[in-house]
């Protein structure tokens, strides 16, 4: 087909209204990309103090935390702060989940923190305070770890862009422990084991009728001067009354062996013995000790929770009276938990648990500490104050997806090269 | 509550078995003065062995030179550090005796420095009173041994309990007869034996 002879300056004017309308519409896009640009901030946060502090005098219209590490207290609060003044806010990070970090105190003044980490199943958590690195652990398949430690200062938990900080913020006070019984093995060991745990023990022993050993000094039974009570014989002298009023103004009791026979308590405690058990031989040697005791078994009133059992029956029962808790402890000679074991933590193992038994009774009071900014669970928070984040590069990767600017320059430029060409080669100029 | 059972300590070397009235006597003392549960008839257990754990008093007495194996060195090491006590008492009841050389040297080897134990220790009125420190025994008052008195008792602590309590004062001879025999005395001497138990029971 042969072509109409004035086709060539047709084509070059089409070719001419196509550059025109490429580089009408870079110019347009290249106009209006300026103007987003300066209506959306995008900050790291390693600039994002000096961007806050920017932001709060000139405002943009739109503003993009990428979030190398997670944003500290203060930063969300002021981010916050200017969403408020009509700021839209959004952040990015590379993460799904961050560190938490609580410090609990101890049951004593003097004891360990209880510090609970959360950090994603089975990885590698490092514990830090202000003095450096404490321990490390992998977290366990819910991904908490648990450590009893000392942290000077705050304690700190980094895991990947956030980093929680902790502090104990109450201590407690107590006082001391009043120990009733019989001299012999028991109460011995019983009376060890709470010291060593940092309790302050006072004892009354009795070795003969009329003949007690004393440890400490004579104190009413009031929560103005003890915590709790440990009872482990039926024939001590004991007020039901005294002891009664103790528990309901928030003081404990512990009845361990032969005390849970005590008439005193017999009221407070509404824990019946409904059997006995043999200990299992050779138990003690192995990893459950206390199964090779022999123990009373309970039964439980309404009220009373069975916080150990042997089989169905239960073996340690506790209950709340007023403001206080008792508990009742079936076991007999639990002295042989420290020394019949093979292992070497045996007598930490009884000292632990004895301790664990006071501190489930002993009225205490909280004092809440003066302590600097704590930041527990920073990502947590900052969804919480901005929103659930964005995937890190996700903004680039969506401006980025056609390179619709490069297309239009490079068209623009060949529809005017082409036309050039055309006129040209039939001698135009 | 399990009763009080005395043990006394048996060891490879040297005599162990050099008193063997004393626990019978001890028995009845506490059975005579106190309401403590007390098993009638002592045991004698292997300081080597685990079973010294079932024991948490110990009784060690001997005449003869003391060398203890690694395996009781061990024992000694785990029933102290888990709470236990050890009286041990020279049968020689001398200074520089055999038993008093070897033994102190193996108890500082396996538990720790001995010190003195103070007149005024809680050790001497733990149930009867002993104002004057420890009570003299006859073999000391008639010159027997090293002709001296030793006024007082050495002992290795853990915090502030007597861990290990050593005398060389010969209680092991002074208590060893038949407790039926005490009525000949006018003042029972084993009271001291009380005192050390009732101790061991309380503190």
């Amino acid at each position: 087909m042969r072509l109409p002879g004035n086709w060539r300056p047709r084509a070059e004017r089409v070719l001419r209204g196509v550059n025109f309308a490429a580089l009408l519409a870079l110019a347009a896009r290249l106009w209006s990309g300026s103007s987003a640009a300066a209506g959306t901030a995008i900050v790291s946060t390693g600039a994002l103090d000096s961007a806050l502090v920017a932001w709060s005098a000139s405002s943009p219209a739109r503003a993009t935390v990428q979030a190398t590490v997670v944003p500290d207290g203060r930063q969300r609060d002021w981010l916050v702060a200017l969403r408020r003044t009509g700021l839209g806010v959004d952040w990015t990070t590379s993460g799904t989940s961050g560190s938490a970090l609580v410090v609990e105190a101890g049951p004593l003044p003097n004891s360990p923190s209880r510090v609970t980490a959360s950090g994603g199943p089975g990885r590698d958590l490092v514990l830090s305070d202000e003095l450096g690195q404490i321990d490390s652990t992998r977290a366990g398949r819910d991904g908490i770890a648990v450590w009893r430690a000392s942290p000077l200062g705050t304690a700190s938990l980094t895991l990947g862009t956030s980093s929680a900080r902790a502090a104990a913020r109450d201590s407690l006070i107590t006082k001391p422990l009043l120990i009733l019984g019989q001299a012999g093995w028991e109460s011995r060991f019983v009376t060890t084991a709470l010291e060593e745990d940092g309790w302050s023990v006072t004892a009354r022993l009795t070795v003969a009728p009329g003949a007690i050993v004393r440890q400490g000094t004579r104190t009413r039974i009031d929560t103005a001067y003890l915590s709790a009570v440990v009872v482990l014989d039926s024939t001590s002298e004991l007020d039901a009354g005294e002891v009664a009023r103790f528990v309901n103004d928030g003081g404990g009791v512990v009845a361990s062996g032969a005390g849970t026979n005590h008439p005193a308590l017999r009221t407070l405690l509404r824990a019946r013995a409904s059997g006995a058990s043999a200990g299992a031989v050779g138990a003690l040697l192995g990893p459950a000790p206390r199964t090779g005791l022999s123990t009373r078994t309970f039964t439980a009133s309404a009220g009373a929770v069975a916080l150990e059992r042997r089989g169905d029956s239960p073996v340690v029962v506790g209950r709340r009276v007023g403001s206080g808790r008792v508990i009742a402890v079936g076991y007999d000679d639990t002295w042989r938990l420290r020394m019949a074991p093979p292992n070497d933590n045996a007598p930490q193992a009884h000292r632990i648990w004895w301790s664990s038994l006071a501190a489930g009774v002993a009225h205490s009071r909280l004092v809440p500490r003066d302590i600097g900014p704590v930041d527990e669970a920073p990502f947590a928070a900052t969804v919480d104050a901005l929103g659930p984040p964005g995937k890190a590069g996700e903004r680039a990767d969506r401006e980025s997806s056609w390179p619709w600017n490069a297309w239009l320059a490079a068209l623009a430029t060949a529809t005017l090269l082409a036309e050039w060409l055309s006129r040209r080669l039939r001698g135009v100029a | 509550m399990s009763e009080f059972v005395f043990a006394t300590a048996q060891y490879e070397s040297g005599d162990w078995d050099s008193a063997p009235l004393v626990p019978a006597n001890l028995i009845d003392s506490i059975a005579r003065y106190t309401a403590i549960p007390v098993a009638p008839t002592g045991v004698v257990v292997a300081l080597s062995s685990a079973d010294a754990l079932r024991y948490p008093l110990l009784f060690l007495t001997g005449h003869l030179p003391v060398r203890f194996t690694e395996a009781e060195r061990l024992g000694i090491r785990r029933f102290i550090d888990r709470g236990g006590f050890m009286f041990v008492d020279d049968h020689n009841h001398d200074i520089d005796g055999a038993f008093h050389k070897t033994v102190t040297e193996e108890i500082e080897r396996g538990a720790g420095p001995l010190v003195s134990v103070p007149r005024r220790h809680v050790l001497y009125s733990a149930f009867f009173s002993f104002p004057d420190g420890p009570p003299n025994t006859s073999h000391e008052l008639n010159g027997w041994g090293d002709n001296l008195i030793h006024p007082e008792l050495k002992a290795v602590l853990r915090g502030d309990r007597i861990a290990v309590l050593y005398s060389n004062k010969d209680y092991s001879s002074e208590w060893s007869y038949h407790p039926e025999n005490k009525r000949f005395y006018s003042v029972d001497n084993t009271r001291f034996g009380v005192n050390i138990v009732v101790y061991a029971l309380t503190r």
